[in-house]
């Protein structure tokens, strides 16, 4: 059964916020976001001495009674970023729990909302085996943002997904200009290499890990065949036959606790924002909470 | 261990089928995950443990299997052997010890003789083949006196047996064959194939197939017998009857009727000198093995209407007529082969005097008009006398009172030799136990008595409609009384019996109730004496091992007879006579007389009868119960099967939580 957390309702309770994105991004000309350079805006940022070559109308004028030097008013500047949304759509993602997928989607759909809404432009780079493809174009707009999100509900969700590979071949990955979102469940060890990349490529990073209940707290226990849902034979190597006992539960909370720390350790040291979200949280606590939490939003 | 029911086996197929499902059952239950890379990761993490799990599932296994395998056990109904089914030689030998075996042969042996003589040839066959003998003497309460006696023991039980035929121990009572049959059962039940032989002088019209008969009849025997006699008192003097009859020959029988101690009163009386003892003699014809009745009556009576009974008359003369006897023999002359009946002895043709004197202020009739109506009642038992006090003193001289009456006068004492019964006393004896001081009057108004409890001497009275209107008031009253009426929580009617003191308490006048008028006067009266002075026995005759109820007036009663002196100090009291013959019983009563009674014991007239047939012999019931045999072990099987099912359950528990 397909299950969809989009409406109007949704988005309208999402005009209240904004991203805060770090100021040392430099963007494009025309956006709401403040950055550290200097530009033309009306607010002022600094001053300076003047420079053989700056244009003589920015001298203050004031400044030069008082000091018998000339000095330059320099004012904050405003830009547009680019905000990039990878989206796991891997087999783990969605195949078995509609409900995983679905509240991928909608994640994607609520960063892509904030930035159209903040005259960002926003593209959604579906990431599938080892490469990722952005069918809706960068999305500047409310209008095409809406088009492009009802496709993004029909994308299928098969499959393996070679996070940094999809990263890395990801055609419009500029510098500094902008956030990368990547949703995924992080069941894999390739992610860590997209981040590298992408902090090469100076831009803010923020990891959106989605889990179900299931996988967070598994309640099956004896003899089972673990199938992946990634996998396409039953005779993989991915599928593994275990007896769940007791005991093997708590190593697997064990390893899942050593899984989110290690992601977290690694975000931490190199400045990326981390959340890790469970699917029966409600998505509106996830957004109003988590990601208000990390700085992510205001 | 023994299974009684082996096709239950077929439930060890269920250890097959859980086999096959071991087998084809998915080892792995298939469980679709979004991804196994947290699993792979958590297999670093799971704990090294002891390879146990192979054990331990082996174990949970081998609990199944047991589990199926005492299922299928208790299907099979598992059970201990207590004891096995006999197939040896057996004989169960019954012999018949009724009285009726003591009849003798030509060769003066008695049944009972040969009846042990033939059993002890069947046994010795079965003592040859190595077999068991088993041998009950059937009487009244038939009893073993050997059980699964063996060949190297059968010299201690015939001696048993010589012993009983030397020391005369056959009985002289009836047998109860069917009783001794029913012992059968137990030896039938064990080893189907025991002869039960049965050794009697009765011809059976049905024996059952498991059962044997053996006659021991003797075509030379035969037995004249009296089987009953009697005195009834007919218009003040005694009638005769007596029954008797001749089996196995037809006869003309001489029978003798000898009165001993004939109206003794007249000689007392009258001092005329009168003969004691008188004879009659009368020649019975017995045909058919019939019952001839003699009635020795007064000649003056009517002709007797025979109509279809073999009946003879004999006609006593006036100069023999009897109105009191000490007692009566009747005897026939005939030397048959049972001897046990052809004597018999009659008692009771003396009664017992008791006087009654009635002391009253006031005298009224009541008293005379009860009094007769209660010596009529009880003129089978007491010759009753009664005399006011207030006669010619003359007359009372050598008048001993039993019981005294005393009305509104009192004694200075009430009298310890009588029981005294005293009416609306208007003072209190020293010795009374009650004091009374003037009385309640009520006016008009008669008001129902009140009963207390029940009480032999408020029997069949009811209390409740006994009136008075005017009663005594009884200001103390001794706790030895038993309060039997009362108004108004005052006790009105009171008893006491201890010992010598014997005291009824009438509170109230006799003018101011309904009592003289009442039906319940006479019925107090009776009770009264029947409560003081309680028969020793109610018959004179009564038939072998008939249980005798004995009562006494004293401390003590001494019963002495053909089986030696008894003597019984409780009441009531019961006594077995095992013997025929008469027996006497003596007791003093708690006012020191002496009295002095005869009862005889004869033995059942249906033992006369020694060709007597029977209807059917009791069938021993052999119950197919084979509970008798096996111990059924199914609790511990239970107890088995839930300590598997723990064991299992708790092998289980361990597994999912390792």
């Amino acid at each position: 059964m397909k299950v969809s957390y989009l409406n109007d309702r949704f988005f309208s309770r999402l005009e209240t916020l904004a991203l805060n994105l770090r100021s040392d991004l430099r963007g494009y000309f025309g956006g709401k976001h403040l950055v550290s350079s200097y530009g033309q805006t009306v607010e002022f940022s600094d001053y300076r001495e003047y420079q053989l070559g700056d244009d003589i109308r920015r001298i203050d004028w004031n400044l030069f009674s008082r000091f018998e030097k000339y000095f330059l008013k320099l004012f904050t500047d405003e830009r547009q970023m680019q905000i990039q949304i990878f989206l796991d759509c891997s087999g783990s993602m969605g195949k078995d729990n509609p409900k995983k997928s679905a509240y991928a989607v909608a994640t994607a759909a609520a960063l892509g909302f904030l930035s159209v809404h903040n005259m960002d432009k926003v593209s959604f780079n579906i990431m599938k085996d080892d490469r990722s493809e952005n069918p809706f174009g960068t999305i500047v707009g409310k209008t095409s943002f809406f088009r492009s999100v009802t496709q993004l509900e029909e994308v299928e969700f098969t499959g393996e997904t070679n996070i940094s590979e999809c990263v890395k071949s990801c055609p419009d990955t500029s510098s500094g200009n902008g956030l990368s979102v990547i949703i995924s469940d992080f069941f894999s060890e390739d992610w860590k290499a997209a981040i590298d990349y992408l902090l090469f490529k100076r831009r803010q990073i923020l990891l959106i890990q989605i889990m179900t209940p299931d996988e967070e707290d598994p309640t099956y226990e004896g003899r089972v065949h673990l199938i992946d849902s990634e996998t396409e034979d039953i005779s993989d190597s991915k599928n593994m036959k275990i007896r769940i006992t007791r005991s093997f539960q708590v190593a697997y909370q064990e390893a899942l606790r050593d899984f989110k720390d290690d992601i977290k350790n690694f975000c931490h040291k190199r400045g990326v924002d981390y959340i890790s979200v469970r699917t029966d949280t409600e998505i509106e606590k996830m957004l109003f909470g988590q990601l208000l939490k990390v700085g992510v939003m205001v | 261990m023994t299974l009684l029911y082996p096709i239950g086996l077929l439930g060890l197929l269920g250890i097959v089928a859980l086999i096959i499902i071991y087998i084809i059952k998915p080892n792995y239950q298939q469980k679709a995950v979004s991804s196994t890379f947290i699993w792979k990761l958590a297999l670093k993490y799971r704990k090294r443990k002891l390879p146990t799990s192979n054990l331990r599932n082996l174990l949970i296994i081998i609990c199944q299997i047991l589990i199926l395998a005492i299922l299928a056990l208790v299907l099979t109904k598992p059970s201990g052997i207590i004891k096995a089914f006999v197939q040896d030689e057996e004989l169960v030998a019954i012999i018949d010890a009724s009285s009726s075996m003591r009849t003798l042969n030509s060769d003066e042996d008695s049944r009972f003789k040969r009846a042990v003589e033939k059993a002890k040839e069947r046994a010795d066959a079965v003592f040859e083949a190595e077999g068991v003998v088993t041998v009950i003497i059937a009487d009244d309460d038939p009893y073993k006196i050997g059980d699964k006696i063996k060949k190297e023991n059968k010299n201690t039980l015939y001696d048993a047996l010589d012993k009983m035929v030397a020391n005369d121990e056959c009985s002289y009572s009836v047998a109860d064959v069917d009783a001794a049959l029913r012992m059968t059962e137990d030896i039938l039940q064990e080893n189907p194939s025991a002869k039960v032989v049965v050794f009697s002088d009765t011809e059976y019209a049905f024996v059952p197939e498991s059962v044997e008969v053996v006659n021991i009849w003797d075509g030379s025997e035969w037995n004249a017998a009296i089987l009953n006699a009697t005195a009834e008192l007919e218009d003040g003097y005694y009638t005769f009857t007596v029954d008797v009859a001749c089996y196995g020959r037809d006869m003309d029988l001489p029978v003798k009727l000898m009165v001993y101690n004939k109206n003794s009163e007249d000689k007392v009386e009258s001092g005329k000198q009168t003969v004691d003892n008188v004879e009659f003699n009368l020649v019975a014809r017995c045909e058919g093995d019939a019952r001839t009745r003699i009635v020795f009556r007064n000649a003056d009576k009517e002709p007797l209407d025979y109509g279809k009974e073999n009946i003879m008359r004999y006609d006593i003369l006036e100069a023999d007529k009897v109105h009191s006897y000490e007692s009566i023999n009747v005897a026939l002359v005939a030397q048959d082969s049972y001897k046990e009946d052809n004597s018999f002895d009659i008692y009771g043709g003396k009664k017992e005097t008791v006087n009654i004197i009635y002391n009253s202020s006031k005298p009224n009739p009541f008293f005379q008009g009860v009094l007769d109506n209660v010596s009529n009642r009880f003129s089978d038992r007491w010759d009753i006398h009664f005399r006011e006090a207030s006669e010619n003193s003359a007359l009372l001289e050598g008048y001993k009172p039993d019981i005294y009456v005393f009305e509104h006068r009192m004694p200075d004492a009430l009298p310890r030799d009588g029981i005294v019964i005293v009416c609306d006393p208007e003072t209190s004896p020293i010795n009374s136990g009650f004091r009374v001081n003037s009385y309640f009057d009520l006016g008009r108004k008669s008001m129902p008595l009140v009963s207390s409890y029940p009480h032999p001497i408020m029997n069949n009275i009811i209390a409740e409609r006994i009136t008075v209107s005017r009663y005594d008031n009884i200001t103390y009253l001794e706790p030895n009384y038993d309060v039997l009426a009362s108004y108004s929580g005052r006790p009105v009617i009171m008893a006491k019996k201890i010992e010598a003191e014997q005291v009824v308490i009438l509170g109230f006048n006799m003018h101011y109730s309904n009592m003289p008028v009442s039906p319940y006067f006479p019925l107090l009266m009776s009770n009264i004496i029947n409560y003081y002075m309680p028969p020793t026995v109610y018959s004179n005759a009564f038939e072998v091992n008939e249980v005798i109820a004995l009562n006494s007036r004293g401390f003590e009663l001494t019963v002495s007879g053909n089986m030696g002196e008894k003597v019984f100090n409780e009441f009531p009291a019961t006594l077995k006579a095992e013997l025929p013959g008469t027996y006497t019983l003596q007791q003093t009563t708690y006012f020191g007389d002496t009295v002095t009674e005869n009862i005889f014991v004869k033995v059942p007239a249906s033992e006369s009868n020694i060709w007597a047939e029977g209807d059917a012999l009791y069938q021993p019931k052999i119950m197919n119960d084979k509970s008798v045999f096996y111990k059924d072990l199914l609790l511990y099987f239970a107890i088995g099967l839930v300590a598997l099912l723990f064991a299992e359950w708790w092998l289980h528990m361990r597994e999912s939580k390792i």
